[in-house]
Formats: structure tokens, C-alpha cells, sequence
């Protein structure tokens, strides 16, 4: 059991948990995987807590410790495919929706899980934190710890990778459906 | 001109230099490909923004909330006397733009060690609550919460959003607190938002026992 927090930190990380499952279900593209994520998380938080500056934002925090504990466990993943040999993936038009959608008139959110589970994960944890979580570049250049330059590339190439969520996919050329697919994920 | 896809996002997202930003957009208004690749980037962003967005507003699941431990037994140096001038400040406020609707509150002060009490037993499900239902809902729609243990009902509903003078925006909020039907507690918060995205109670203004009627029928 971790140590008491003080009312103030525990207000602020309770304010985070929404982000924090936010984040993480972009990381991972699942409901139950990203909530299981954001739990590993908030358990190396606690037992970490007094490395957090309360004059600093909570949510970047978070999502340094996120973003470690996705990676180890993509690497874990990664060495179990290996061994099972197995990673089929059927084209996201020929899955129907998991009944997450929200609206006829929209993409249905688990549509859009399985576009950015196809990305590799680097591409992924930078559209995430720009596109979704709204850091600039220079945040999250800060947060990833690699140059402005290189988050730029990675989010121009994951957002083009991703046209088929602007509805182009009959009209321009689709990712071709197995390679792009897998890239950064599977052997 | 040639502009790759890395400059046409920058110019997308905002992050272009100023002073480079007029010519992209010049190109782009000229060059068809270039005004597709804008759009599939812009749409881009928005579907994820559409898919991903709603997720923060979801009620964080209790298997995760139930992780946070209680706070730690704190003792505040907050006297009384500028917590009531705090207090009537509020009354203030609420008197000159609420038309008078919380008129004839008797305002009960909480003292420090009140205050302390009341954190150390709030569970992470209410503050989980509160924070959800001041991003969250509009003014006059209230958000709850039911205990499952005890039956406890917790309902947070904001009252009215304004800027306080340091430009953070505000809200005003009513907690109550129903057991079998009955009320338990009943509280007025005050909390201001803060950059980080949390909102921070200020303090609370506790009602005398029974409310009056105007609180009673809304």
C-alpha cells in the first residue's frame, strides 16, 4: 500500500486519471488494455509520487511513466509474437464496429482504434500527445526527449498514414494492407 | 513550390513560423495536391479528436480510482477570519449577479480541522466526481454518484462559470450528499481551474440546516 498523499497531490492526480486513460488508449488502442495500462501507471505513480514538483503539471508526469511501462510491454508482446508466429490482421473494412460507435454519421472510435494500432508505436505516442493531448512540438519533443524535427516527421507521416480516417480511402491510394499494417508492432 | 507533408502540418497545426506561414498558405490556395494533403491532415486530426475526445469525460472506473489512497491527516494553517472574508466575498458575488437566489443563507464557516476531517474521509469517487462534473457538465446539470457500500448518493452540480481578476476561470457549485432519500449534506463549493486541467476547490460555504426554499425546489 502506498504512503497517504497529501490532499492537494491526490486532488491533482485524480484530475489526471481522465487524460491518463485518454492517453493511454491511444498508446494501446483497446478500452480494456489502455484501463490496464493506466492502473500500472498509477501504481508506479504512487510508489513514486515524491519524484513529481507540485509546481509542475501532473499529466506530462503521467505520461513519461505511461509511455515507459507501453514500451516494456510492446517489448514483451514483441518477443511473444515471435514465438507464436502469429499476426493476422484482418483489413479494417472487413471487421464490423465493436458496438463503440457513437454515431452513424461519424468514425466509430474502435474504427479509429484499429487505424492507430496499425502505426508504429513511435508515430502512435506522437500523434497521441500533439493530436490528441494537444502539446505543441516542443512539448512533446520535451516529453519524448528526441529534437522538434523528428516529432514533426513522425506526425506528418502517422497523419498521412491515417488519411483513410479522412474518408480517401476509395478515391486515393490505401496503405498497402499488411506491410504499412505492422510496421513497428510485429516481427 | 515544393512543401512536404512535414511543413504542410506544421502550417495545420499552428506550429509554423510566423513569417513563413503566409507563403504556405498562398501555395496551398494555388495548388490543388497541396490543398488535398492540408485536408487529409486536417481531417485526420479532427477524426482523432472526434474518436478520442469524449474519453476524458468518462467516468474514471472505480478499479482505478480505487488505487488512490486517502490523504494524509494535514494540518492547515488557515485561520478563520480570512476564510470568512473570503466567504462574504462569494456571498458578494452571488448576491450581485444571482438575482438574489441564494438571499438569507446563513453562512456556517467550515473551521480547519472541519475541513481537514472532511477530506481525509472524502472517497476518491466524489473528488473523481467533482472534477469530472465542473469540466464537464453546463451550468444546472449535476452529476452523481452512488455508493454502493453505504447507498450514499453524491451529486455535484455546477451553478455558474466566471473569470476571477486573475483571468482562471471559476465555477460555483452545489454538493449534496442523499441517504435514503434524505439530505445528508449540503455545501457550495467554489474551485478555479487551473492550467494543468484540475480545478481546486477553494473553499466551501455550508448553508444553515435547512436549506432555503429557493435551493430546496431547484
Amino acid at each position: 500500500m502506498s504512503a497517504a498523499l497529501d490532499a492537494e497531490t491526490r486532488d491533482r492526480l485524480i484530475a489526471a486519471l481522465p487524460r491518463l486513460r485518454r492517453f493511454c488508449r491511444g498508446l494501446v488502442g483497446r478500452a480494456d488494455e489502455a484501463d490496464d495500462l493506466a492502473q500500472a501507471v498509477c501504481e508506479r505513480a504512487l510508489r513514486h509520487i515524491g519524484q513529481w514538483h507540485r509546481d509542475t503539471a501532473m499529466e506530462p508526469w503521467l505520461f513519461r511513466i505511461a509511455r515507459t511501462v507501453w514500451i516494456d510491454r510492446l517489448r514483451a508482446l514483441r518477443v511473444r509474437l515471435v514465438h507464436a508466429n502469429e499476426t493476422r490482421h484482418s483489413g479494417m473494412r472487413a471487421e464490423t464496429d465493436g458496438g463503440e460507435a457513437h454515431a452513424v454519421d461519424r468514425l466509430s472510435l474502435a474504427e479509429v482504434d484499429r487505424a492507430m494500432r496499425a502505426l508504429p508505436p513511435e508515430q502512435r505516442e506522437v500523434i497521441v500527445l500533439v493530436t490528441i493531448e494537444q502539446f505543441s512540438y516542443a512539448e512533446a519533443a520535451a516529453l519524448l526527449e528526441v529534437p522538434v524535427g523528428t516529432i514533426m516527421s513522425r506526425l506528418s507521416r502517422g497523419r498521412m498514414a491515417l488519411r483513410r480516417l479522412a474518408g480517401v480511402a476509395a478515391a486515393g491510394e490505401p496503405p498497402a494492407p499488411d506491410t504499412a499494417g505492422n510496421a513497428g508492432c510485429a516481427p | 513550390m515544393s512543401i512536404d507533408d512535414t511543413t504542410l502540418a506544421a502550417f495545420v497545426d499552428g506550429e509554423l513560423d510566423p513569417a513563413e506561414a503566409p507563403a504556405v498558405a498562398a501555395a496551398v490556395a494555388r495548388d490543388p495536391d497541396l490543398a488535398e494533403r492540408v485536408r487529409i491532415l486536417r481531417e485526420t486530426a479532427w477524426a482523432l479528436g472526434q474518436a478520442y475526445g469524449p474519453i476524458v469525460s468518462e467516468p474514471v472506473p472505480p478499479a482505478l480510482l480505487a488505487m488512490i489512497p486517502p490523504p494524509a491527516r494535514v494540518h492547515r494553517p488557515l485561520s478563520a477570519r480570512p476564510f470568512l472574508r473570503m466567504a462574504a466575498a462569494v456571498v458578494l458575488v452571488v448576491l450581485s449577479t444571482g438575482a438574489g437566489v441564494f438571499g438569507g443563507l446563513r453562512i456556517a464557516a467550515l473551521s480547519a480541522a472541519r475541513q481537514a476531517r472532511d477530506e481525509r474521509s472524502e472517497h476518491a469517487e466524489i473528488a473523481s466526481l467533482r472534477q469530472r462534473a465542473l469540466t464537464t457538465e453546463p451550468s444546472g446539470r449535476l452529476a452523481a454518484w452512488r455508493d454502493a457500500a453505504t447507498g450514499a448518493v453524491t451529486t455535484i452540480e455546477p451553478l455558474r462559470t466566471f473569470k476571477n481578476r486573475e483571468g482562471q476561470f471559476c465555477r460555483e457549485f452545489r454538493e449534496t450528499i442523499t441517504l435514503s432519500g434524505q439530505v445528508r449534506s449540503l455545501r457550495l463549493g467554489f474551485a478555479c481551474h487551473f492550467p494543468d486541467g484540475s480545478w481546486r476547490v477553494r473553499y466551501y460555504i455550508v448553508p444553515g440546516s435547512d436549506p432555503p426554499p429557493a435551493l430546496r425546489q431547484s
